[in-house]
């Protein structure tokens, strides 16, 4: 069954061609203008490699894969229903939650292969020459777990979510306006405690100081972070099965 | 109760308004049973209840000797549906459509999906994508996609909407030959009398989400009393005459003829006669007709019509 899940995604060739462009395409896009400005103007523009050009790499490789995940998790969690399939799928006696549970897997697999080609672009980037202050054979595993935990959390929610309100578009848009409008808002209006609770903020502890979207002002131990994620992950999972198993197919 | 699929007081309501409304039904073994009724009748509600689609409000249902919704599973692993028109996935091939489907079955599903493309007579298009095809061509694939099971039950939806009448034909001869030849049982539901008069066995035809009567199409089209067809050289001044007869149960005129339901026995249709031929009209023709599935039908439901309040 998680290889159906996998066939109904990678046979969109619209998500698919989607999810590369924002994921890969963009990466490749800046390291093309920085090559140029490089190009043009050796002494005021770095160099696109070294262990400076993986981080920025690895850096936008979170913010797009957060997009492309999203489009990617979103789509395995409504698509049955959008195309009136979900209904046969009940009918063959297969339990709802069963059905449920197969996007998940089906939806990390096909983000995690564009994740993977994502980090050897970073790693290919790094082997170039250009400013380094570290090593990225040292960071790499770190970076590994905190793009892992970002881009898969992103899938989980996405699917669940659109799971829940049987809607792709709306779910796309909502995580991107939740994570990029609301939650940095949340961030520098709310109280510590409630920081605290936030799932991006909670991420953020994983990563190292360059890949930190919220730095200094919101650390907090990786303990409480993988709490905070675990109750996201729950509570968004357990709308989703409330859901799948009472509606009308 | 005695059969392959069996439902006692089943009731599903929406708000106050029940779409299925306390039905009995138990289909036998081996047969095809028309599931017959208007529009809006409550047919594909009851078919939902059947596939835990939808949760019935009141009521019991037994599917191949398995109690539901605990026996859900395996009663649903040995049936095959097809509900409302087939939706499919329509950027994949009709093979990889039923590749998914058969994925959540069971790996003999995963080896019968060429056979079954073969069957429906899809194999030559089973690699283009699903939004290629026509409505027929989906309707076939939905009749693939029930098939994948090996199933001894199989409940259609209305599933020669969009055939042309080669394919009807094609889809009447298939369903007989899954009775007949393989000994599944096809429950069908339809508006279309004369495809349920052709194809089925057993007949139970539904109003307002009633369950009006049951039985075999002989046993159907004998109920309601007997008919008359009247050749008379005035038809129009016939029935009036006629209107009001206590024999007579209703009447109309197809073709310049009269056509008459009365009281069974030979009776009636002497009276009649007499009373055309003393009021002055020339009867050349009076012959007892064989009544339709249609007539009765629509005898049923327009009776019903009639009791509803203004």
């Amino acid at each position: 069954m998680i290889y159906a899940e996998v066939l109904k995604l990678v046979r969109r060739r619209g998500l698919m061609i989607g999810a590369t462009v924002v994921m890969l395409g963009s990466l490749l896009l800046v390291i093309g203008i920085v090559a140029g400005l490089h190009a043009h103007d050796p002494r005021g523009n770095d160099a696109v490699g070294g262990e400076q050009g993986y981080t920025a790499v690895v850096f936008l490789l979170l913010v797009f894969g957060s997009f492309a995940s999203g489009m990617i998790g979103a789509t395995a969690g409504a698509g049955d229903h959008t195309a009136g399939v979900f209904r046969d799928l009940v009918a063959t006696g297969v339990s709802r939650m069963k059905l449920l549970a197969v996007r998940f897997p089906g939806a990390l697999l096909v983000t995690a292969v564009l994740l993977a080609a994502g980090m050897a672009l970073a790693v290919a980037v790094g082997q170039l020459n250009g400013p380094s202050s570290g090593s990225i054979r040292s960071e790499l595993p770190g970076d590994v777990e905190m793009a892992g935990l970002l881009i898969g959390t992103q899938v989980v929610l996405a699917c669940a979510l659109a799971t829940l309100f049987s809607s792709r578009g709306w779910i796309i848009g909502g995580l991107i306006a939740f994570q990029w409008i609301i939650e940095p808002l949340l961030i520098h209006a709310t109280h510590v405690s409630l920081r605290e609770w936030l799932i991006g903020g909670a991420i953020d502890q994983f990563g190292r100081d360059d890949l930190r979207r919220y730095g200094e002002e919101l650390r907090f131990g990786e303990g409480r972070a993988l709490l905070t994620i675990a109750v996201w992950m729950a509570v968004a999972i357990g709308l989703a099965a409330w859901r799948i198993t009472r509606r009308d197919a | 109760m005695d059969g392959i699929l069996e439902v006692a007081g089943l009731t599903k309501r929406y708000g106050k308004r029940a779409a299925v409304d306390d039905v009995d039904l138990a289909v036998p073994e081996a047969c095809a049973y028309g599931f017959l009724g208007p529009n809006g009748a409550g047919k594909t509600t009851l078919i939902r209840c059947l596939l835990g689609l939808t949760r019935p409000t009141a009521g019991t249902i037994r599917l191949l000797g398995l109690d539901q919704p605990r026996g859900r599973r395996q009663a649903l692993a040995r049936t095959g549906a097809i509900v409302e028109e087939p939706r499919f996935h329509g950027h994949l091939s009709g093979r990889e459509n039923l590749t998914t489907i058969a994925a959540a079955r069971d790996r003999d599903a995963v080896r019968r999906v060429d056979d079954v493309l073969r069957r429906v007579g899809l194999a030559d298009r089973a690699t283009e994508q699903v939004k290629r095809y026509s409505l027929g061509m989906r309707q076939r694939l939905g009749v693939a996609r029930a098939l994948l099971g090996d199933p001894q039950l199989l409940i259609l939806d209305e599933p020669t909407n969009g055939l042309d009448p080669a394919g009807i034909h094609e889809f009447r001869e298939m369903i007989r030959g899954f009775v007949e030849n393989e000994g599944r049982t096809v429950f069908l539901s339809s508006h279309l009398l004369d495809e349920v008069e052709r194809i089925c066995d057993r007949v139970a035809i539904v109003d307002r989400g009633r369950v009006v009567t049951e039985g075999s199409i002989a046993e159907l089209t004998a109920q309601g009393g007997s008919r008359l067809v009247i050749g008379v050289n005035d038809a129009e001044q016939a029935r009036r005459l006629l209107d009001g007869h206590a024999a007579v149960k209703a009447a109309s005129i197809d073709s310049g003829r009269l056509h008459l339901t009365v009281e069974p026995g030979r009776e009636a249709a002497a009276a009649i006669n007499r009373l055309l031929v003393e009021a002055g009209l020339d009867v050349h023709q009076l012959a007892p007709a064989q009544a339709t599935l249609e007539q009765r039908f629509l005898e049923i439901t327009s009776r019903l019509g009639e009791d509803e309040p203004e």
